[in-house]
């Protein structure tokens, strides 16, 4: 095909196409043909290497129609955002609260395990039981609290990727979907879940065993199913 | 290779080459079609697409005395999107790389 002839069928296409700008369009094509003569090249070779009219045409139209109606909806998008960020913000502070919250409840329960274990009574704070009982309520304390870590740590983790996802979805809305969409679950290395699972996995076991032998032991010592009434507690 | 794959990357090599230096458009549609096997047309729409998204803006020179060359260059937002969508890229090949080695690993 000759570069008149190339250039007028890319015209055309371009016009069914419904394209904008095709005359910057034809001139960058026409000035392609001129660098491309002066290197010695044949027009038909030239045309035949810049691939078919239709085909160039038709990745024109590609690219060009969603852009051109994405503009007009990006404002009403942009505020639908602001609105939508607005609330969804409050959600992320409320979430990263909650996971303070338990951090602060673990931190509390892994101080309460250790104090009662080690017999250490701050201000008569912890009322009577026996030594035995104290160090097994102390353990299943302690346990709980580790449980409470772990889960703290996997709450953070996933409201940061939750937080990301967020933004990166915001952002191909935008952008007519430039990126791959995130998972919303966090990634972890296996061998970080695989701790994180067994970790909570022993601290639960043993945070149910100690309570339930607590509970026997105190039960049997007391001589009362219900021993906090016979050690005077909550009175 | 297969060509939705090379129309993904055409754009993060067409921000490349114009990181390091203001192009016009015969350049980039040269440079990269001697070392990627797709047609010599496929750029510019590619360009055109930069253009609209503000990745790019273009200007006229008259340096070589010839006619003036319209030459594209990135805008501050292309700047930004080249560099993330590079380290994005490299992270996701890195991954691509091992995926594709543990599986003759396991093979062997």
């Amino acid at each position: 095909m000759k570069k008149i002839d190339y250039l007028k069928t890319l015209q055309k296409e371009l016009n069914n196409n419904h394209v904008a700008g095709i005359d910057e369009i034809l001139v960058e094509y026409d000035e392609h043909f001129n660098y491309k003569i002066a290197d010695g090249y044949s027009e038909e070779e030239i045309a035949a290497k810049l691939g078919k009219p239709e085909q160039i045409a038709a990745q024109f139209a590609a690219m060009d129609t969603p852009s051109s109606y994405r503009r007009g909806n990006k404002i009403l998008a942009a505020l639908g955002f602001g609105f939508l960020d607005l609330f969804i913000g409050i959600f992320f502070i409320l979430a990263y609260v909650w996971v303070i919250g338990m951090g602060v409840f673990s931190i509390t329960a892994i101080l309460t395990g250790f104090s009662l274990g080690l017999n250490f009574n701050p201000g008569h704070l912890v009322p009577f039981m026996p030594w035995q009982s104290a160090v097994l309520f102390g353990i299943s304390i302690l346990f709980l609290g580790f449980l409470a870590a772990l889960g703290t740590i996997y709450l953070y983790f996933y409201i940061r990727q939750l937080g990301k996802a967020f933004v990166q979805w915001q952002k191909n809305t935008f952008s007519g979907n430039m990126y791959p969409p995130l998972s919303t679950n966090p990634l972890f290395s296996s061998k970080a879940r695989r701790f994180l699972r067994s970790a909570a996995q022993i601290s639960l076991l043993v945070f149910g065993i100690a309570l339930i032998a607590a509970y026997i032991f105190s039960a049997i010592h007391a001589g009362n199913l219900e021993f906090w009434h016979v050690w005077h507690w909550f009175v | 290779m297969n060509i939705q794959y090379k129309k993904g990357v055409l754009e993060l090599c067409v921000l490349a080459i114009l990181y390091r230096h203001d192009c016009y458009g015969y350049d980039i549609s040269e440079f990269i079609s001697k070392r990627i096997d797709i047609s010599d047309g496929t750029v510019y729409p590619i360009l055109r697409k930069l253009k609209s998204d503000g990745m790019v803006t273009t200007y006229l020179s008259e340096d070589s005395g010839g006619p003036p060359r319209k030459y594209y260059t990135l805008t501050d937002l292309g700047e930004k999107e080249f560099l993330q969508s590079k380290e994005e890229w490299s992270s996701f090949i890195r991954v691509v790389e091992e995926i594709l080695t543990e599986g003759s690993h396991e093979k062997n």
